[in-house]
């Protein structure tokens, strides 16, 4: 009995992070629960270190446990560009493209009008700081496409747009690999509306 | 529980695991109604975009597991409004109007509320309205679709019609200078034709200075929660 309560309670943990359901959580369990001790005990480990050391970085809010993250801290970045990302997950998922050479800069929170959650849950302050001494010629807003992310990307806009900064925001549409004919019309409306000269 | 083919504005999303969402809808035959939208947040999921909040679409829905909970089967935009998502204050109305539809909203026939909705919505979205005047509309019209629309030709106390100087939040309605007590907020002749303006007449809640727009709706706000309970929407317009 005891033995399944233990159980239970990994399989409850793991439910409770995002993007984790319970058939997920069981699929965990059972792997944890096979792993050689050596192992599990090193991932506890990782996780009770990781919880204990990461920190948002001074600059940009990114998870790190130095004081800068390694974006902020490499001299090669461009530092002429910020792209503006809702979370640490987003900026990774941007990073892992390979693409994109500039800074980063994770916001605190969003705006969520269907919550009645408004501009006091964005503290542009920070941003507006690292726009001061001129050299950020760009600002590129990666907030998703819903309507906590668009409304996030109207409010940062208005509080940049005085600066003389110029802002943009990622083009979305249709996603690659698609049938057109499959498209959903809200989708196809963004996607015609953001179209470019070829 | 059938399965049903209805329209629906979508008034509320939470996420669940995964890329599924828990979305609650008013829709005009069924009132308000929950239901679980699995793979929407997926780029290629088969609900894409059409369940998006501001937007009227049409959903097959499907019984679910959990008590008078539903699973949308499938998703298409009707009519789709732009312009809410261009514009923040816009955006925030739009918001703060579907989410006191969501509190209020009730299973049953929902003419009246998704008629209610779909209008304000559309009245957002036109450039010509301000926000301020469209959501205090909404929110004394709300209070007559809940039930709880305030007396507001005369005084809910002695029933005289004359002399009427306060507002009384319960049982709701305006006071005369007679019965007014304590608790009774102010309420001048200005603020009375506003507020008449905004909760009766056709029309005449279009001609609302933007500042008297917002005391109208953060006053709707406030009636509406000591009717309904205190964990309501919150939010100036």
């Amino acid at each position: 009995m005891k033995r399944k309560g233990v159980y239970e309670s990994l399989i409850g943990e793991l439910a409770r992070l995002p993007g984790v359901g319970r058939k997920n959580a069981q699929r965990l369990a059972f792997a944890i629960m096979r792993l050689d001790p050596e192992r599990a005990r090193r991932l506890g480990q990782s996780i009770i270190d990781a919880r204990a050391s990461v920190r948002p970085c001074a600059r940009c809010n990114n998870a790190t446990d130095q004081e800068l993250c390694e974006i902020c801290a490499n001299p090669r970045r461009d530092t002429t560009r910020i792209m503006v990302v809702e979370d640490p997950g987003t900026l990774h998922q941007i990073e892992h493209t390979r693409t994109y050479r500039g800074l980063y800069h994770v916001l605190t929170g969003v705006l969520s009008p269907l919550e009645v959650v408004g501009p006091e849950a964005v503290d542009p302050g920070p941003l507006k700081a690292r726009l001061a001494d001129g050299e950020v010629r760009e600002v590129i807003l990666a907030t998703s496409p819903t309507v906590e992310g668009e409304a996030t990307a109207l409010f940062v806009t208005r509080e940049l747009k005085p600066l003389g900064v110029a802002v943009s925001r990622i083009a979305y549409g249709v996603p690659v690999g698609m049938d057109l004919e499959f498209a959903d019309e809200v989708s196809l409306i963004k996607a015609i509306e953001g179209r470019h000269a070829v | 529980m059938t399965w049903i083919d209805t329209a629906a504005i979508n008034v509320g999303q939470r996420h669940l695991s995964g890329a599924d969402r828990l979305v609650t809808l008013i829709t005009p035959a069924h009132g308000r109604m929950r239901a679980v939208a699995r793979g929407v947040c997926l780029p290629r999921g088969p609900l894409g975009g059409a369940l998006e909040p501001f937007g009227v679409c049409r959903v097959v829905l499907a019984p679910g597991r959990g008590d008078g909970l539903y699973r949308v089967e499938a998703a298409d935009r009707v009519r789709d409004l732009p312009a809410l998502r261009a514009d923040l204050p816009s955006m925030l109305g739009a918001g703060l109007v579907c989410a006191w539809a969501g509190a209020l909203g009730r299973e049953g026939d929902g003419r009246v509320l998704y008629r209610l909705l779909h209008h304000t919505l559309v009245g957002l979205a036109r450039p010509a309205d301000a926000v301020a005047p469209v959501v205090a509309r909404f929110l004394w019209r709300l209070t007559l679709v809940a039930g709880v629309a305030p007396e507001l030709g005369c005084c809910v106390a002695c029933r005289t019609p004359g002399d009427l100087t306060g507002f009384r939040m319960l049982p709701g309605g305006m006071v005369c200078a007679l019965c007014r007590a304590d608790g009774d907020l102010a309420m001048p002749p200005r603020g009375h034709a506003a507020l008449c303006a905004a909760a009766l007449e056709d029309g005449a809640w279009r001609s609302l200075a933007p500042d008297s727009a917002r005391r109208l709706a953060a006053l709707a706000q406030g009636y509406l929660r000591r009717h309904f309970g205190a964990d309501l929407p919150r939010r100036a317009p």
